[in-house]
């Protein structure tokens, strides 16, 4: 049986029922890391760490938790939070360029994967706020009424963001759209 | 060539870019970072509300008016237990705020 966040929230609250937080780390652990990982270019094992402080965070703050968003918005927000103060902390010392040749040196040489790469590559020339407004919205599911509240935002300029990052890295990709398109005739 | 406005390749490929990442012992290390296990007393919450009881009738019998300030019938009642009947019904009192705060907490799991 599938038990909802807020079961789980409440035994952790009640009873500091670690069995209950594990599972919700469980449930939320992959698309907290793959955002971390989209934001640290690939950096696996910061993305990793950031990924921890999140969750040991949200268990320290629980009590907080109103409910008035869901669980997962309410995570992502501390996580997001937690790279923004990781960043402004290491500005001069963290080169995001070279994590994203890092992670993308493996790539083979698949359609599929030469894709990814390209938009991987396409995606550093966004800005931070084009780049983490389609990640959320694309790669991590959210609405943009759900990206607003992670980023507080107002919902137009997620909006926005996400118009003009597509059409930069429609520019950057004018050969791939080519591609896919002859491929899906 | 021209390119039909409603195929968003884009989209697919962004969409296509999100995978699932196995666990592989994150979810234990994250587990393990957290502070000791501290399981909420609750049967605390009774003993400080029996407690609280207890001190309330204690301090009812201290205070107790004059046999003329109380309700008649009230009055010969109280008057007429020994101190043992008395701390009996305080018990009883207890009890039954116990059996009441079990009963509360047992509603809030």
């Amino acid at each position: 049986m599938n038990v909802s966040d807020a079961d789980l929230i409440a035994r952790v609250l009640l009873d500091d029922d670690r069995h209950a937080f594990s599972t919700l780390v469980r449930r939320y652990q992959s698309p907290v890391r793959g955002l971390l990982r989209r934001l640290t270019n690939g950096d696996e094992a910061l993305a990793d760490d950031l990924a921890q402080e999140t969750f040991i965070k949200s268990y320290h703050a629980l009590n907080t938790y109103q409910g008035s968003a869901k669980f997962s918005t309410w995570l992502h927000r501390i996580a997001y939070n937690l790279f923004i103060s990781h960043v402004r902390g290491r500005k001069d010392t963290v080169d995001y360029d070279d994590c994203a040749e890092a992670a993308s040196a493996h790539h083979d040489d698949t359609q599929h994967m030469n894709l990814a790469h390209d938009l991987q590559q396409a995606m550093r020339h966004l800005n931070e706020a084009e780049r983490i407004s389609i990640q959320l919205c694309f790669q991590c599911g959210f609405s943009h009424s759900e990206a607003a509240e992670i980023l507080q935002q107002p919902v137009g300029t997620i909006k926005t963001n996400i118009m003009r990052g597509k059409d930069k890295l429609r520019e950057r990709l004018t050969a791939w759209q080519e591609v896919t398109y002859e491929h899906t005739r | 060539m021209n390119i039909p406005d409603d195929f968003d390749w884009l989209d697919k490929a962004l969409a296509d870019d999100g995978g699932h990442i196995n666990d592989n012992g994150f979810t234990d290390n994250v587990i393990k970072r957290l502070p000791p296990h501290k399981p909420r007393r609750r049967w605390l919450h009774g003993v400080i509300f029996c407690a609280a009881i207890s001190l309330s009738v204690a301090m009812l019998l201290w205070s107790l008016p004059a046999p003329s300030a109380l309700p008649l019938q009230l009055a010969e009642f109280l008057y007429s237990q020994s101190l043992f009947t008395l701390g009996l019904l305080s018990v009883a009192l207890c009890a039954a705020a116990g059996l009441l705060t079990a009963w509360l907490l047992n509603l809030d799991k």
